[in-house]
């Protein structure tokens, strides 16, 4: 059977996201334009500008932060609309049968990204009502989401399962209560990003997952959906476990995918390189702002959202998996 | 001569009888002898006479006398006896004028009855220096109660004053020592022996002197025994605290009269009254052993605020004093100062910092010095420190074979090591790969190094880094470096029981 179409229009944002408290959503946009200006590749071309003034100069802001100042967004603690475009490299022009000898213009792909920031703990506390509403509103709005989980956050994923829990909920009830979906899934496509695989302890945990080939270690895509499923079953939380079945059952499992994500990667020294036994990237001083150590190597920031792009435009980026 | 104990001396009970017109001290064990002579009468003497009979008399009575004194005034009557250490003394026991008798014989009776009391066999001497009725009288009842009592006559006396200074001129009638302390040879234990001051018979204004070893810088007791006989067990003469400081003393002294010993050029010479068996308990069983050589490595984190690394500065410098003060031998105290900040991350650039021989192996004025010249620089990673970079540098400095040579290693600061690798405390690793940890173990193993700590906080509150970097002794830098700590440093020889008493070698 044919999945429904995720309904795109095309002044609603392609894709938001969210996630619980310090889960790293403005570190991961920050490093999302660093991403994109270091690829290489396949990837190379793509660029994030803001679609107004103040998704602009938050834009700015955040790269100034990461590069200039080598600190961490501060967290968000009020409620905050940004509007991004996420350009791609143009793809070369079609020819079309009636005029072979033309090519249409080159088009660059473009995805529309919003982000609703605001604070972690949203769908728990029941003061941020309206902001909340808002968040929904952007969630149900988006064909593509982003959902950040940092398995770093001891104790607290009784947070990020009540955070997924009721905002699922809520998205659900104003998306499927009509006979539009008839399966009784969300249409969107969803990259959950696990987060912080910079973190010594993570990436200890992530050991048997890890591709060590590569100037950086990373997990592969193919590995990172059991990777999650470990980090969950490892936690004392009885909830954790429900996490990955509360999204395998609202969205469809073809349109789910997993990353394992850093936002600044390991510290790799000048000289000598990485070396697994000084793996962390972060200054970590109680007290004060933890500080990034070394040069910024986003791990899997921009892959989320260039695979959203080609599973939302499969037509202008091509499809794949 | 062998000192077994000092106790109290056993005399044999004795009395004095006359032969002729002079008295001398007989033996006697039982009251037959003397209750047989009856009232006897020695006539009248002269004063020179009286005198040269009561200096015998003194020299050699053992059992107490009853002296009663008869003269124009009244009746004064005193008690001849030998003291715990053999010394004679002479008490007045009562005084009665011719008016208070007449009031009552009682009187009299009471007192001859008091003086004559407790005693197996009593010698009375009467010397009646005045004649009358009630002299008289007084005698009659003296007869009365010591049938044997014997009478001296003499005109003009003043028995009182006579009795004292004969007991003050009398000669030593037993030997006196000084106590001391020496090690016995085959095994180093500490015994008591007497070193021989004044023989039997040496006479008041006698010096003698004494070269000891005095080794508790509190002072030290001069105890002077005495012997009855060479291997009779002797009781204390007299004990006195003497402020002398360690080392070799001569002590002199003065025979002042039996029983007094004075020791000129001493000041602050005071009596102690102390029990003599509490004195012996304190004594230790063996004289502390000579301390090894010290080579103390102090390692002082110099980052942090002003306050701070001077806390810590004067800390090891309070230690090193203190070695360089009290160390019975300053010549084998080496002191070594390290300076050791922290690691700095975040630059372009890889970290290049290390610690800083300040000193190594100098005198504890060369460390001082050096310890004064460090200052305090800012902390860019506030939560590491290059301790282990300053353990790998002790390690490279220390030599094979320092095992002889105490070697301490001092680690004053307030961060903890960077580990070798990534682990849970977030401390970023050392960029050198140090492992503090095994470093510290090899200095131990291959050097024998005894490791203390002086840390910024309380040591109740001192991270496992800390703990282990402190294993002999872990102090805060808020509290004095003192004795205490130099002690569980192993610098200086835990202290012994102090030897109150002299030493001889």
């Amino acid at each position: 059977m044919a999945l429904p179409s995720p309904n795109p229009t095309p002044h609603e944002p392609d894709i938001a996201m969210w996630g619980g408290v310090g889960s790293g959503k403005t570190a991961f946009l920050a490093s999302l334009s660093v991403a994109l200006n270091r690829a290489e590749g396949a990837n190379e071309g793509w660029r994030i500008i803001g679609a107004d003034d103040v998704s602009n100069s938050e834009l700015t802001r955040l790269r100034t932060n990461l590069l200039e100042h080598r600190i961490f967004p501060r967290p968000t603690d009020v409620l905050t609309s940004y509007n991004w475009l996420v350009i791609g490299p143009p793809t070369r022009g079609r020819r079309v049968w009636w005029a072979p000898w033309k090519r249409h213009p080159a088009r660059a792909p473009k995805i529309t990204f919003s982000f609703l920031d605001g604070p972690g703990g949203l769908f728990g506390k029941s003061e941020y009502s309206v902001s909340k509403e808002e968040l929904i509103k952007s969630l149900v709005k988006s064909r593509g989401l982003i959902y950040l989980f940092d398995p770093d956050r001891r104790g607290q994923i009784s947070d990020a399962f009540k955070n997924l829990d009721v905002a699922l909920r809520e998205v659900e009830s104003q998306m499927l209560g009509d006979d539009k979906y008839l399966d009784g899934k969300l249409p969107h496509y969803i990259a959950v990003c696990i987060t912080k695989y910079d973190e010594p302890n993570i990436l200890r945990l992530a050991e048997e997952y890890t591709d060590h080939g590569l100037e950086l270690p990373r997990v592969p895509d193919d590995q990172a959906r059991d990777f999650f499923r470990e980090v969950l079953a490892r936690d004392l939380d009885q909830n954790a476990g429900i996490i990955m079945r509360l999204l395998e059952a609202s969205f469809h499992e073809s349109r789910i995918k997993y990353f394992v994500t850093s936002s600044i990667g390991m510290y790799a020294d000048p000289d000598k390189g990485f070396d697994p036994d000084d793996p962390s990237n972060i200054i970590d001083v109680p007290g004060q702002d933890q500080k990034i150590r070394g040069a910024v190597h986003p791990i899997n920031i921009m892959e989320p959202v260039i695979w959203l792009g080609r599973m939302l435009y499969p037509k202008t980026m091509g499809r794949e998996r | 001569m062998p000192h077994p104990h000092i106790g109290t001396k056993q005399t044999n009970h004795s009395s004095w009888v006359s032969t002729g017109r002079h008295l001398r001290a007989r033996a006697s064990f039982g009251g037959e002898l003397w209750s047989g002579l009856g009232w006897e009468s020695l006539g009248n003497v002269s004063e020179s006479e009286l005198r040269g009979q009561l200096a015998t008399l003194i020299a050699s009575f053992d059992a107490p006398v009853v002296i009663a004194g008869i003269a124009d005034p009244g009746i004064k009557l005193f008690k001849l006896h030998l003291d715990e250490a053999g010394t004679p003394q002479v008490s007045r026991l009562s005084r009665l004028t011719w008016a208070e008798l007449r009031s009552g014989r009682d009187l009299l009776d009471q007192a001859l009855r008091e003086s004559l009391r407790g005693s197996v066999v009593e010698s009375v001497l009467v010397i009646r220096s005045g004649s009358g009725r009630e002299q008289e009288a007084a005698g009659r009842v003296i007869r009365e109660h010591s049938v044997g009592a014997q009478v001296i006559e003499v005109t003009g006396v003043k028995i009182e004053g006579l009795l004292r200074d004969l007991v003050a001129e009398t000669p030593l009638r037993q030997a006196y020592d000084l106590v001391v302390v020496r090690e016995r040879a085959h095994d180093g234990t500490l015994e008591l022996v007497g070193r021989r001051l004044f023989a039997k018979g040496s006479v008041p204004g006698e010096p003698a002197d004494e070269t000891v070893t005095v080794t508790d810088p509190s002072g030290v007791l001069i105890a002077i025994s005495a012997w009855a006989t060479p291997v009779q067990p002797s009781a204390l003469v007299s004990l006195h605290h003497a402020p002398l400081p360690p080392g070799r003393h001569r002590i002199k002294a003065v025979l002042e009269r039996p029983g007094v010993v004075r020791f000129p050029g001493i000041p602050g010479l005071r009596a102690d009254d102390r029990p003599w068996s509490e004195i012996v308990a304190a004594l230790p069983v063996r004289l502390a052993p000579p301390p090894p050589p010290v080579h103390l490595i102090c390692a002082v984190e110099v980052t942090g605020t002003e306050e701070e690394v001077g806390a810590r500065q004067e800390r090891a410098g309070e230690l090193i004093e203190l070695l360089a003060d009290i160390h019975p031998d300053p010549r084998r105290v080496e002191v070594s100062v390290i300076a050791y900040g922290g690691h700095v991350f975040g630059n372009r650039y890889p970290d290049r910092s290390a610690p800083e021989v300040a000193v190594w192996a100098a005198s504890p004025i060369q460390a001082l010095d050096a310890l004064r010249s460090l200052d305090a620089e800012p902390s860019q990673y506030p939560v590491g420190a290059q301790v282990e970079d300053m353990l790998a540098e002790v390690d490279a400095r220390l030599r094979p074979g320092t095992q002889a040579t105490g070697t301490v290693l001092l680690t004053v600061g307030a961060r903890p090591p960077h580990p070798p690798r990534s682990d849970t405390s977030r401390v970023l690793p050392c960029p050198n790969r140090y492992d503090w940890q095994q470093l510290l173990r090899g200095l131990e193993q291959n050097h024998g190094l005894r490791t203390g700590a002086i840390w910024d906080g309380e040591p109740r509150h001192a991270p496992p880094a800390w703990r282990r970097l402190g294993s002999a002794a872990l102090w805060s830098a808020a509290v004095p470096a003192d004795e205490d700590l130099a002690i569980r440093l192993g610098v200086l020889p835990p202290s012994s029981a102090p030897l109150s008493l002299p030493l001889i070698t």
